[in-house]
Order: C-alpha cells, then sequence, then structure tokens
C-alpha cells in the first residue's frame, strides 16, 4: 500500500466520522429537523463505502498524485505560517496595521519586490480600504493590544 | 406598448438620468471585479441613496448595478479561479484552465460577448413575457421547485471531476455544511454548540473564497508561479467573439434557460450557471475538453447568468416576490421609491417597468463595453507571479470574508474551510459540488417540507414532477456513464 493510497482511505475515513458524528447528534432533533441531515448522512456514508472501495480498486491509478503529507506539505508549509502570522497579526494590532505589515514584508521578502515599491504597495492598499470602508462603511477586525484605529 | 416603450426609453436617456445609470454600472462593475462581493452587497450599498431620489433615476442606478455584476464577475473567475460572485462559479471550470494556459483574452472576450447577448435576451423576454408571465409563474409549485433543486444537484454528476462518486459525495457534504445553525421550519440549531456565530450558518462567500480562492493562491504559491502557465496571453479577443458566435445556439439555448430559472422564485442565481453548464456537457457532442479550457464552458454560464437578470425582475415586479438576493433588495427598494410591485407594474406603473427593461438592456451594452475596455490590462494579472499578487489578494479576501457578519467567526470559518478546501484540491476530490449543495440545500429542504405537509405524498404522482424526475435520473446516469467511459473530467 502506497502512502498515497494510505492517506486517500484516511482523508475518506475522516469524512465519514464526520458524518457519523453529524449522524449521532442529528438524533436530539426533532423529526423535522433531523429529517433532512439523517437522510444526507445516511447517503454520504453509504456512498462513503463505495467510494472507499472504488479508491482501494483504483489504486494503481492514485499512485500517480504523489502523497501530500511530503513534498507538497513542505513547500505549501512556509505559506501556511504567513497566513497564521496575519491572522495573529490583526488578534493583536487590528486588520489595517497588521495588513500593512503584512503586504510589505510579504511582498518584499517573499515577492522580490524592491522594499520601496512594497512599501508603496502596501500604503496604497491600506488607503484604498480605508477609502472603500469610509465610502461603503465597512469595519475591520480590531486588534486586542495595540490597535491604533481602535 | 410599444410607444410606452419608446416613452420609456427617452426618460431613460434623459441625461440627468443616464448618469446616474453609468453611475450604477460603475458600481457594477467594481462590486463585480471584487470576488466575495455581489448583487446583494451592491444593491445593499446604493440602496441608501435612493431616498428623494427621482423613481427612474434611481430604478436605472439600481438596475444598472445589478445588470453589469454578471458581466464583471467574470474577471476574478476566470483570472484568479475565484468566483466574483454566486452566479459565476461554473464560468471556473473552463475559464480558469484558459487562463492558465494563456487564453485568457479569448476566454474573456468570449464571456462577455456571451455575457451581452444573454443580457439582451433577458431584457427582450422580460418585455415580451410581461403580459403573459402571471399564469406561467404561478404555474410552478413547491413540488415543482424541489424537483428543479433535485435535477440541479444532479447535474452535479456531470461536474464532478473524474470520480462520479466524489461528486456527489461532495454535494452531500456542501448540504451538510449548510444545515450548520438554524432549521428552516423548526426553532432548532443544528450543530453549533455554544456557537453564537454558527447560528446564522456559514456565508455562502466565505465558503466560496475558503474552498476556492485560499487553496488556489496557496498552491500557486508553492509552485512559485503565475495563474497563466505561459508567458505571454493569446491575442485571442477577436476569437472569443467568433467562439459565442459560433456557438450561437449554446448561447441562445443558456440565454433561454437562464431566463427560465430566474423567473423562478428562490431557486436563484446560484444554481442558473451551473444547470447551463451541466447542459452544455450534455448537448455537446465532444465532450473531452470541458474542464479543461473549453470556451462553451466559459459561453454557455456567462449568457446563461445575464439572462437570468431578466427572468428574476418577472416575479419581483408581476407579483412582489423577489426572484434573488439581488431582487430582493430592489424589492426593497421599490417599495422605498413608494412603488408597490404587483399587477399595477403592468397599467399605472407601466412607465417604471418599461424603463427597468430599458435600463436591463443598456447596461448590459455599457457593461460589456467597459469590461471589453479593461480586460487587457487586467487579465495582464494572471502572467503576474503569484508572490508579488497574493499579499494584496489575501488581505482583500479577509476583509470581504469580515464583511459578511463582523465577526471574528468569519475569519475563523474562512481559514478552516480553506483548509478543507486545499485538502479536497490535494486528494483530488471535485470542490465545485460541495458549493452547489451548500447553495441548493436550504432550497430542497423548505420545498420538501412544503410539499409533504401540504400534498402529502400525492405529489409525487404530478406529471410536472415526474418529467423533472425522469430528467434527473437521465442525467444522473448519463454522468456516471460519462466517466465511466472517460468522457468527463470537469472538476
Amino acid at each position: 500500500m502506497t502512502q498515497r493510497l494510505r492517506e486517500e482511505l484516511l482523508f475518506i475515513l475522516v469524512i465519514a466520522a464526520a458524518m457519523v458524528t453529524a449522524l449521532a447528534l442529528s438524533a436530539e432533533f426533532p423529526f423535522i429537523a433531523r429529517l433532512m441531515p439523517q437522510v444526507v448522512a445516511i447517503s454520504a456514508l453509504i456512498l462513503l463505502a463505495v467510494e472507499l472501495i472504488n479508491t482501494w480498486r483504483r489504486r494503481s491509478a492514485t499512485m500517480a498524485g504523489g502523497p501530500v503529507w511530503g513534498s507538497k506539505l513542505r513547500r505549501t508549509a512556509p505559506y501556511f505560517a504567513w497566513l497564521a502570522a496575519l491572522y495573529t497579526g490583526i488578534a493583536l494590532v487590528g486588520m489595517l496595521s497588521a495588513a500593512l505589515l503584512f503586504t510589505f514584508l510579504f511582498a518584499w521578502r517573499v515577492g522580490g519586490m524592491r522594499w520601496w515599491v512594497a512599501a508603496l504597495g502596501a500604503a496604497a492598499l491600506i488607503v484604498a480600504l480605508m477609502g472603500f470602508g469610509e465610502a461603503f462603511n465597512l469595519r475591520w477586525p480590531e486588534g486586542f493590544f495595540l490597535d491604533p484605529y481602535r | 406598448m410599444l410607444t410606452a416603450a419608446f416613452d420609456a426609453l427617452a426618460l431613460i436617456l434623459d441625461p440627468s438620468r443616464l448618469v446616474f445609470m453609468l453611475l450604477g454600472v460603475g458600481v457594477g462593475l467594481v462590486v463585480g471585479v471584487i470576488p466575495g462581493l455581489g448583487g446583494v452587497v451592491g444593491m445593499s450599498l446604493l440602496l441608501p441613496f435612493v431616498y428623494g431620489m427621482d423613481p427612474h433615476a434611481a430604478i436605472a442606478m439600481l438596475i444598472g448595478m445589478a445588470a453589469v455584476i454578471a458581466t464583471s464577475d467574470t474577471f476574478p473567475s476566470i483570472l484568479i479561479g475565484v468566483p466574483g460572485s454566486a452566479g459565476s462559479q461554473a464560468t471556473i471550470l473552463d475559464g480558469y484552465p484558459m487562463a492558465q494556459q494563456g487564453q485568457a483574452g479569448r476566454a474573456l472576450s468570449a464571456a462577455f460577448s456571451a455575457s451581452l447577448v444573454g443580457g439582451l435576451i433577458g431584457a427582450l423576454v422580460l418585455f415580451a413575457i410581461l403580459p403573459i408571465a402571471r399564469p406561467l409563474v404561478l404555474a410552478f409549485q413547491s413540488p415543482h421547485l424541489f424537483m428543479f433543486t433535485v435535477l440541479g444537484l444532479c447535474f452535479v454528476g456531470l461536474l464532478s471531476g473524474k470520480y462520479p462518486f466524489r461528486g456527489i459525495l461532495a454535494t452531500l457534504l456542501g448540504m451538510m455544511i449548510a444545515m450548520l445553525g438554524s432549521a428552516p421550519t423548526t426553532v432548532t440549531f443544528r450543530y453549533v454548540g455554544d456557537s453564537l456565530y454558527l447560528m446564522d450558518g456559514i456565508p455562502l462567500a466565505i465558503l466560496a473564497m475558503g474552498l476556492f480562492a485560499l487553496p488556489e493562491i496557496l498552491d500557486l504559491l508553492a509552485d512559485n508561479r503565475a495563474v497563466s502557465r505561459v508567458k505571454t496571453l493569446s491575442s485571442g479577443w477577436k476569437e472569443g467573439i467568433k467562439d459565442t458566435v459560433r456557438n450561437r445556439w449554446l448561447v441562445l439555448r443558456s440565454s433561454a434557460l437562464g431566463v427560465t430559472i430566474g423567473a423562478i422564485p428562490g431557486l436563484g442565481g446560484s444554481v442558473v450557471d451551473w444547470l447551463s453548464y451541466g447542459q452544455a456537457v450534455q448537448s455537446a457532442k465532444d465532450k473531452t475538453r470541458f474542464g479543461q479550457g473549453d470556451v462553451r464552458g466559459v459561453i454557455a454560464p456567462e449568457s446563461s447568468n445575464n439572462a437570468k437578470e431578466g427572468g428574476s425582475l418577472i416575479p419581483t415586479m408581476l407579483f412582489g416576490i423577489p426572484g434573488s438576493g439581488t431582487t430582493a433588495v430592489l424589492l426593497g427598494g421599490l417599495i422605498l421609491l413608494g412603488i408597490q410591485p404587483g399587477p399595477s407594474m403592468l397599467t399605472s406603473e407601466l412607465s417604471i417597468t418599461l424603463t427597468i427593461v430599458w435600463t436591463l438592456a443598456l447596461a448590459n451594452v455599457f457593461g460589456a463595453l467597459a469590461c471589453f475596455a479593461l480586460s487587457r490590462p487586467i487579465s495582464r494579472l494572471s502572467t503576474v507571479p503569484a508572490s508579488k499578487f497574493a499579499p494584496f489578494l489575501l488581505v482583500i479576501m479577509l476583509v470581504g470574508a469580515y464583511q459578511n457578519t463582523q465577526q471574528w467567526g468569519d475569519l475563523i470559518a474562512f481559514g478552516v474551510i480553506g483548509l478543507i478546501g486545499w485538502l479536497f484540491k490535494a486528494y483530488d476530490w471535485p470542490r465545485a459540488p460541495v458549493l452547489i449543495g451548500f447553495v441548493l440545500a436550504p432550497s430542497i429542504e423548505r420545498y420538501l417540507t412544503i410539499s409533504s405537509s401540504r400534498y402529502g405524498w400525492s405529489w409525487l404522482m404530478d406529471p410536472l414532477v415526474i418529467l423533472i424526475g425522469i430528467i434527473a435520473v437521465a442525467v444522473l446516469i448519463a454522468g456516471i456513464r460519462a466517466k465511466q467511459k472517460g468522457l468527463g473530467g470537469a472538476s
């Protein structure tokens, strides 16, 4: 059994576990509210069983995809980290400040822009956001600590 | 009627009103280009300004905005694989692969020309059908609407990547996600735990952006490339228009479907592009290119989603029943202006009705021309490496996501759904059916409940229900057989 096949089977089992949980939780709902979730969950579980068998039968074909928990994840992980940093920044200093820092640093370090071009781009984005915010009464997530716009 | 129509045209061409229509067109272009926003958002933005305005000018502005969103939302769908609004989801299936192959120009050109024709057909049908629409709209009852929705789901079998069972499973997953929050018919909150945020369910815009945009950007960054895999854009602008002319019958069929679906209240614009895409696949002799950059997969949804605007105005104006989310807000605008939708729209308020028809037609022309003018510079974006535009796009998407309920839950839901979307993409599970399952689940549940409580099970013997059911089964069988023969491949 290849790693890709193991991963695909595990993925199907995770979805099946979610459906079983949904089915179990729906037992507490009144009939009219549980009818659709139960129909959907039971149909999904039957089809997941079929798909599990199909995936096993297609195992030679699925090998071609390559494992996800390997080089693909290694290549993508830095960008998940950048995204996590942006979320943390928003929580700490609010949307506008975090976005300014994030766009500048990302465009400069990852995008390979000159520092002043990255800074100009980041500033332009923030000005545009503030303009849209004023025009359309948009709101931003506020930071919990040092948000100057709080 | 014709005299009244020309009087209405003279009214709308008055410079003081024309400028408001162009203003609406401008706002619609911007709203359509920004992923996550759509007709409802655009209409909500303009609504506060209509107080005290001349009714013709105000309606020209609102309709002008709504009409062009279905045209301009093509930019993000084709260039970055993110639906600009709910009605342009199916365009991604072939439009985005075309952009990746360096044919962004051809795809956009075909989309805009098809949108223009579709929009004009929608306006024409709206004009022609007004006197005879009443019995037609009243003919559809909840069992028929239920079956139409089931039919929409069955088309997913054709749109579900290499493996049809995964497509159907993805649809069911989407339906399950839609069941988060309050049940439509009882005061029961499903699967929300203690979360106040989940009580209203997951917003559609967040699901769409999370499933499509975030995984796409992460993969572009990981592969260190631009959207387009080739360095130069094709010069296929004329080719795109020729494609539309070559596929004129497809445009006509899709437009007719768009008007019909648009006129069915509640079925809405999120379905029409999928149904149209499905019929394009079904009716094509050579299905092998669908999902890999077939221009017919762009033309069909784009002509139908513009045509549906005309259709959705039929129940809105004649019965006060909005055909879509956008027309629901428009309805509020009409009432604000002192216009009561109903039979009076064909008598005392006929000039308003005809203003709407003309605005729809003119806005489609202006919108398509503006999109053609802007498409060359905007499509160059598809050759820019992802690492240069990703930070800006990520911030814009987060801001867009946050506007849904303005709670932190929006950002968390966006991140979690983005991760799920990335896993789906990595394991070759289709993501589009999740979205369509999500969109159709509330309608299916509502129509099923109404049908059962009102008709028992006798509605199953209704001839139209049986006919739609037969079509649905045929679509499903054809879809599975096509996949087994290796003819499918739309993902």
